[in-house]
């Protein structure tokens, strides 16, 4: 968690006004996604939908979600297209990333997490963030009112 | 990630160079988050130099604060990977089902033809008919009845290999009659032997796609186990029939006489004379 956190602190100066999508894309592009594939947009759009309304569930409600927003494709298929993408990332993507970001560890480390660890352990990781970011906010206030009482 | 020349023009830019591209980058509409990452990379590894200082100093509350967070989250559903040994016992046990019934009729091995007796409350009959058979090799036909003898005669002519006529009737039957009735589609062959009160009918019909109707009372009939063949018992009033099928003809033994008698008939067919 420690290790975590200072990679949040050491570019929260630069993005904590960015939007939430901005943050998830780099934290799937450092946990080894490629941008370029189809995947990537629904991992995206299954992790905004799911840090709106946490706890649907995830083939009935959460797929048909992304397949209205993003494509015309079915539930199944963007299931099994995050699914598959996940599984490459996790053979040949950075395995210190993959620990950083999911620090109680994978339920299964032969193939990889399943697709529910992987958007529900993002969001979670998105909360420490805004608490980062709010934590660097509130500092620079105090650092503000620490210079206003020094002039 | 492998670098590009975007990457290494980026390595040669100086800090602040870098977080105004950056800035640049975060404000587009359109974003490059590869680039973005790229760009954060590389202030992040100048950042962790040993020679700067710029590592935050990262407080236990603040640590406790974020592991707090962390775990008021949905906890990550541990899954167990499927047991993958069942699917493939299921799979198994398919494969063998399968081969047990499409192989095994193609293989001509008698077993599955002898499964297609029907019967309905008035006639019993056998649809497809039995596939070749290898007679067993220490067969040796032995009879003292001379009645019989001449109709495995008669049948060995007609080209049957196959253990068919009984070695043993009880006594006092002869043979009356043996009737040849030849045709393309229709060979049979048709016995009677006779003592004073009652006859034993045996009859070998050839099975060429044509079907025989055998009279029958509303019991089940009853399947005897003989050379790895069925033979059904079926009763009809006061007769009972023993009906089988092999090397593609139906043989029919009729006779008014006891379930353990006719039992013997049959036996004898494959184990000699004798009770």
């Amino acid at each position: 968690m420690r290790a975590l956190l200072e990679h949040f602190y050491i570019i929260v100066e630069y993005l904590s006004e960015t939007d939430i999508e901005t943050i998830i894309s780099i934290i799937l592009i450092d946990l080894g996604f490629p941008t370029g594939r189809p995947a990537f947009v629904y991992l995206k759009s299954a992790i905004l939908l799911y840090r709106e309304k946490p706890e649907q569930l995830f083939t009935w409600e959460l797929y048909p979600d992304v397949c209205k927003k993003n494509c015309k494709k079915s539930r199944l298929q963007i299931e099994i297209a995050i699914r598959r993408e996940i599984r490459k990332c996790w053979a040949k993507g950075n395995s210190e990333k993959w620990t950083l970001y999911f620090p109680n560890g994978i339920s299964n480390q032969e193939t990889g997490p399943t697709n529910s660890e992987v958007i529900i352990g993002i969001t979670q990781i998105l909360r420490i963030w805004e608490a980062c970011v709010e934590n660097y906010k509130k500092k620079l206030k105090e650092g503000d009112k620490h210079e206003q009482n020094i002039i | 990630m492998s670098k590009t020349l975007f990457d290494l023009e980026l390595e040669a830019m100086s800090t602040e160079e870098l977080e105004n591209v950056l800035r640049v980058e975060l404000s587009q509409v359109t974003k490059d988050y590869g680039r973005i990452h790229n760009i954060l990379e590389i202030l992040r590894a100048r950042k962790t130099k040993p020679n700067r200082s710029a590592v935050p100093c990262v407080t236990q509350d603040e640590v406790d604060r974020a592991y707090q967070i962390y775990q008021e989250a949905m906890p990550i559903p541990h899954q167990k990977p499927k047991p993958l040994w069942r699917m493939k016992a299921v799979a198994a046990v398919a494969a063998v089902l399968c081969l047990v019934l499409v192989a095994l009729p193609v293989s001509g091995t008698p077993f599955i033809q002898e499964m297609v007796a029907k019967w309905n409350d008035n006639i019993f009959w056998i649809e497809t008919p039995g596939t070749p058979v290898e007679p067993p090799e220490d067969y040796v036909f032995q009879t003292d009845n001379p009645g019989l003898q001449q109709l495995y005669d008669v049948v060995t002519e007609l080209g049957i290999n196959f253990p068919v006529v009984p070695m043993w009737l009880p006594d006092g039957y002869e043979l009356s009659q043996i009737q040849k009735y030849s045709s393309p589609d229709n060979g049979r062959i048709v016995s009677t032997f006779e003592n004073e009160n009652s006859e034993i009918i045996i009859c070998f019909e050839r099975k060429d796609g044509i079907e025989t109707d055998i009279l029958k009372d509303i019991e089940e009939p009853e399947a005897w186990w003989f050379a790895g063949k069925k033979h059904f018992y079926v009763t009809n009033s006061s007769k009972t029939k023993v009906v089988w099928i092999t090397d593609g003809y139906e043989i029919i033994i009729l006779a008014s006489l006891d379930k353990s008698v006719m039992h013997s008939i049959v036996n004898s067919i494959y184990h000699g004379k004798g009770i």
